[in-house]
């Protein structure tokens, strides 16, 4: 059924301990049938309440609501990312088991207590909970309700560092770091054969545990605040706050392309190997991932001017080989191929056109002239939903849709896989579009709902809604028919396993 | 004895229970949860949020509402008494002063100071304002009146203002303050017994539209600073805290070699074994 390329030595496992994985990693998987759309309402509710659909209700929620969508969607694509990333790395190295189901459960707590400060406690500072809001709310919410946030972001460090370091030890034990990071290429070698997907793991999970770090020391600086009174410096809080999100995000997309490595090239019956150009890239992104969030403090004046010009020379770069690379690769890869056009190919295929159309959008935020323009507008909404929905969630949906059809043996008829596609494609980049109108509009964000003197605003968000509607069904429809691909493989790899 | 010893740890038990009780008051906490009445009013409770057009009667003996003035220009309102003997009069000195040092006054932004005592009439008022000896042109622009009492409640709490009276005495406890409105809409609310130049600049430049950099200035409670930030001059130098931007970098780089150093041992071993088998 697909075409089978040559790859280095696989790892052997024991019949019943690879159908535990793959039960895993459906389990993981099945996240996402359950938050996505909640997830997903929440940022429906957000538009509806631009479009000024609910005048009378308290702008609390809708912070709130941001919230939740904001975290818990970064949240949801890095998981489900990872997990899947893991189960593909498993051909390669040995993950535990044990961890991954600790780190599965660990986080369904971590959610859920995500769910009960936002939703019960209100809390609504947004994902970057930039100090010193959390605990200086003015009332709008309780202090426990930071309380129950910053631990449930705790637990969810916890829970993917322990993932990250053991991937990285399974690594370890089958490649030196220099094999890993792939430095003989560089020096014109190609021996021994590592698979682009090492590399990006390799990098991904290196630049996310650095991201976890900066995270621990944040969650420290609002400890000793809270508990001791020793306020923190704004303004460190806030780089250390982009440094986790911004690198958490952007592993999130490089787990998405890591997938597309491995998994496309099966549809085209093309190997994608490792070389120089690519281990270059890659390793260019290491360095550059973690000087290009300071491009989020363009607004803040005590930031020193060299800080400001390195996050747009690193914003810059880090566009070029990572994404260059994998886009001219995938376009090289499908041309003149007959490649098997599946749901899970053609996501795949759409999630990097979006991540290209995303990137030109946010190398466009990411200058300083600009972004001096477009910072509280909806213009950045409209870049980071560009390649995130448009590009490494369908990715993902693509990953999803590939496992879910290996494990259960079926796939979608020609015309649904036409209808899905359509729809997320049409009703996404609309939706999209909206947005970007909006941003060019000087339509600020972070507004719960527009003035009279912003009418515009809501005019963009009404006219946004067929799009999201169009997007919706299409969501709804991938839904229903990769879960039913996957209650079957579930089931299929459970008898497995037992 | 028994029955001492299980009363002796009760005791202790329940000592501990309070004292972790207690442990999650932290001065955050008392912060964000002391709901009394009596503390200043607080500027994000009231931000953005609309002012209630009320009916005043004038000191010059006229009738009109708040929107009439604030529909020229933004206001700075205030709330006094004519017989106060403690904050009013120094304060309205304070706001005279710096907004002579500031200027502006009747091309940016007028001054409307209201009584909130029920029992002051205008004229009593036209006592408080000529006491504040203010300059033929200024008077123009500073507007002295009172309200209806329910009105002047209504008001009162858009802006969070608030006043007991004093047991025993015609003295009214209440804060000073001042609320910068613009379009019917509180945009500052500046609370304290006298009024700094500096911040009246600020609350003028937002009532002009203009951008202010607020930046909490680093105290000496701050043990880890990014930088040390000179607002006048804007120059800046690296401060202790920038270690904490190193940190993950450096950490994660420690971590990450020692789990790929093991990997370096083992084939070293191996290639060590592989020799001396050979040799043998």
């Amino acid at each position: 059924m697909m075409a089978e390329i040559a790859l280095p030595a696989e790892v052997e496992w024991a019949p019943a301990e690879r159908a535990a994985f793959q039960r895993l990693t459906l389990a993981w998987g099945g996240t996402l049938f359950v938050l996505f759309p909640v997830l997903g309402l929440l940022g429906l509710f957000m538009r509806l309440s631009h479009a000024n659909f609910f005048p009378d209700l308290d702008p609390i929620w809708f912070y709130a609501a941001l919230t939740l969508h904001g975290v818990g969607m970064v949240g949801l694509w890095f998981i489900t990312g990872f997990s899947g990333v893991l189960y593909l790395l498993s051909r390669y190295v040995r993950p535990s088991l044990a961890v991954s189901r600790l780190s599965f459960a660990l986080t369904l707590f971590g959610v859920l207590l995500l769910v009960i400060a936002t939703l019960v406690g209100r809390f609504a500072a947004g994902w970057y909970f930039l100090y010193p809001l959390p605990y200086r709310s003015g009332g709008a919410w309780a202090n426990w309700a930071t309380d129950v946030y910053l631990i449930a972001l705790a637990i969810l460090g916890v829970a993917w560092t322990l993932w990250a370091l053991d991937l990285l030890r399974a690594i370890a034990q089958r490649y030196r770091l220099s094999q890993a990071l792939c430095w003989h290429f560089l020096r014109g070698e190609t021996k021994p054969e590592v698979p682009p997907l090492i590399l990006i793991t390799t990098v991904s999970t290196i630049a996310s545990l650095t991201g976890f770090v900066a995270a621990v020391i944040l969650l420290a600086f609002f400890a000793a605040d809270r508990f001791a009174g020793v306020p923190a410096d704004p303004l460190l809080m806030k780089n250390l706050v982009f440094y986790f999100g911004h690198v958490l995000v952007n592993i999130t997309m490089y787990l998405g392309v890591a997938m597309l490595y491995d998994v496309l090239p099966q549809y085209v019956g093309r190997p994608w190997k490792t070389t120089a150009t690519t281990a270059f890239a890659w390793n260019a992104v290491l360095f550059l991932v973690l000087f290009a969030y300071f491009h989020h403090l363009y607004m803040d004046f005590a930031q020193p001017k060299a800080f400001q010009v390195l996050g747009q020379v690193a914003s810059y770069m880090i566009s070029l080989p990572a994404a260059v690379v994998s886009i001219l690769g995938t376009l090289a890869m499908v041309y003149r191929t007959k490649g098997r056009w599946t749901l899970a190919s053609s996501l795949l295929f759409a999630g990097t056109m979006g991540w290209a159309v995303g990137g030109v959008a946010a190398v466009i935020d990411s200058t300083i002239a600009i972004n001096f323009r477009f910072h509280n507008t909806l213009w950045v909404p409209a870049h980071f939903h560009t390649y995130f929905l448009m590009g490494v969630v369908l990715m993902i949906m693509g990953f999803l849709a590939h496992l879910t059809a290996k494990l259960s043996g079926r796939e979608e008829p020609p015309a649904l896989r036409r209808t899905i596609l359509t729809l997320l494609l049409v009703g996404g980049y609309g939706f999209l579009l909206m947005f970007y109108l909006a941003g060019a509009h000087h339509v600020p964000r972070r507004y719960a709902a527009y003035p009279e003197e912003l009418a515009q605003g809501i005019l963009d968000a009404r006219l946004s809604l067929p799009f999201i509607a169009l997007l919706s069904i299409g969501i709804l429809l991938y839904l229903v028919e990769v879960g039913k691909r996957w209650a079957v493989a579930f089931a299929t790899v459970g008898a497995r396993s037992s | 004895m028994g029955s001492c010893l299980r009363h002796r740890w009760s005791k202790v038990i329940v000592t501990a229970l309070c004292l972790l009780a207690l442990c999650p008051f932290s001065p955050a906490q008392r912060r964000g949860s002391d709901e009394n009445e009596r503390l200043p009013p607080r500027e994000e409770e009231v931000i953005y949020g609309r002012v209630p057009d009320i009916t005043v009667r004038t000191i010059v003996g006229k009738t009109q509402r708040l929107s009439d003035w604030w529909q020229k220009r933004p206001v700075l309102l205030t709330f006094v008494f004519a017989h106060c003997a403690g904050v009013c009069y120094p304060y309205l000195n304070s706001l005279r002063d710096a907004i002579r040092q500031v200027g502006g006054l009747g091309s940016d932004y007028e001054v409307v100071a209201l009584s909130f005592a029920p029992e002051d009439a205008p004229t009593e008022l036209r006592l408080m304002a000529e006491a504040l000896r203010l300059l033929g042109k200024e008077r123009a622009y500073w507007h002295f009146g009172v309200g209806e009492p329910k009105a002047m409640e209504r008001l009162g709490h858009a802006v969070r203002f608030w006043y007991r009276r004093i047991k025993g005495t015609n003295q009214y406890d209440h804060p000073a303050m001042l609320a910068a409105i613009k379009d019917g809409r509180v945009i500052r609310l500046l609370v304290g017994a006298t009024v700094s130049p500096m911040r009246l600049r600020e609350v003028l430049q937002e009532l002009k539209g203009e951008p202010v950099l607020v930046y909490p200035l680093p105290d000496a409670r701050m043990p880890f600073r990014c930088f040390r930030y000179d607002p006048k001059t804007g120059a800046w130098r690296p401060d202790i805290g920038l270690l904490a931007l190193l940190a993950p970098p450096l950490l994660t780089a420690m971590v990450v070699l020692g789990l790929f150093r093991r990997k370096a041992v083992q084939e070293r071993h191996q290639a060590s074994e592989g020799r001396t088998s050979f040799d043998r």
